[in-house]
């Protein structure tokens, strides 16, 4: 006795004939023809390609933490005197000689202490004016006035905090640079928990 | 399967992929742009909040820019008016930028504890020209924000 219904036989997949069965079907449902679907899918995926890779752009610029940080708090440098400061470059193997304490304030000089000395190292030399203020502000102002100075325009100014560090043109740029790093040290550093860490003294 | 001569000739629907390219050049050309001038609107909004009195050193990608004083200067016996603008920072100094709502952006130089801003405004003494916020900002996005203080000598 035959069956009712043919036997079924184990036929390979065939991806071509699922596609056009699932054609079929979007067709009959929704009206879309064969390219029309092809033109839908295509949209589909380059959407999703843009949002993927927008969303990884994001992702990758954001910072790590999305929860906005504090921002630090710098404490104003502390002030210093030129008398405190030479005392410090004198604890350097830079020679010292010929210091004079200046009559500040003065025309020129709004500071309240200053002092003009040679410092010496091997056959080196620098002429130097140091000369401290009761604030930044007041050592910035002279700092910018004596770019028009008649005697002083061709002198190097570096401020640090309270104090002006002048040179000479014809000092040496080496020893300079040594007194104003040895300033930093000792004023600047110790407060700028950024740069490298220094302690007064060291 | 339809096969690809005719797909390409099929017009309907053609305009969603048309939209999607369209949108997808749209975000890459805007996220372009807006990468190269987010620095110039950080700069913008910087002195805009230092004019209004914001004082503000921030970090940014681990570097930090201190401004210490920030002045400007109007000398009588001369007639100049300028900027001393002083600070700190871990940046390479050639990554720095300053500019106020007056003088156009410069570089800063190597001074003192850590950079100088100096910049001559004018060759007359007058503090009416005197710019009221300095900003200095690295390319990496850190920025300092600050009123300037008026001097008269």
């Amino acid at each position: 006795m035959k069956p009712d219904h043919p036997q079924k036989t184990s036929e390979p997949i065939q991806p071509e004939r699922i596609a056009e069965r699932l054609f079929e079907r979007i067709e009959a449902r929704t009206g879309w023809i064969r390219s029309q679907t092809l033109i839908a899918v295509f949209t589909a995926l380059a959407i999703s390609v843009v949002c993927c890779v927008s969303s990884t752009l994001a992702v990758a610029v954001q910072p790590p933490e999305l929860t906005p940080t504090p921002s630090p708090t710098f404490v104003p440098l502390p002030t210093t005197t030129a008398n405190d400061v030479l005392a410090e470059f004198r604890k350097t193997d830079t020679t010292i000689a010929d210091a004079k304490p200046l009559k500040v304030p003065n025309a020129t000089w709004a500071a309240m202490q200053g002092v003009q000395f040679t410092a010496k190292r091997d056959t080196k030399s620098a002429q130097l004016l140091l000369l401290s203020y009761d604030s930044d502000d007041k050592a910035g102002a002279d700092a910018f006035k004596v770019r028009y100075d008649a005697q002083f325009s061709t002198w190097s100014v570096a401020q640090v905090s309270n104090v002006l560090l002048l040179a000479a043109p014809t000092s040496n740029a080496n020893v300079v640079n040594a007194f104003v790093q040895r300033l930093k040290v000792l004023v600047v550093m110790p407060y700028r928990a950024y740069l490298q860490t220094a302690t007064p003294g060291q | 399967m339809l096969p690809f001569s005719r797909i390409r000739r099929a017009r309907s629907g053609q305009s969603l992929v048309e939209y999607a390219l369209l949108l997808a050049l749209v975000a890459v050309v805007a996220a372009t742009i807006l990468f190269g001038i987010g620095l110039s609107v950080q700069r913008v909004y910087g002195i805009i909040a230092g004019v209004l009195g914001a004082k503000h050193d921030t970090t940014g990608g681990g570097n930090t820019i201190v401004i210490d004083t920030a002045l400007c200067v109007s000398v009588a016996a001369t007639g100049k008016t300028g900027l001393w603008v002083t600070g700190t920072t871990n940046e390479p100094l050639g990554n720095l930028i300053a500019s106020t709502e007056r003088v156009g952006q410069g570089p800063v130089s190597a001074g003192g504890s850590g950079f100088v801003y100096n910049p001559e405004i004018a060759s007359v003494a007058d503090t009416n020209l005197c710019p009221k916020a300095v900003v200095v900002q690295s390319r990496t996005g850190a920025i300092a924000i600050t009123p300037l203080t008026v001097v008269k000598m």
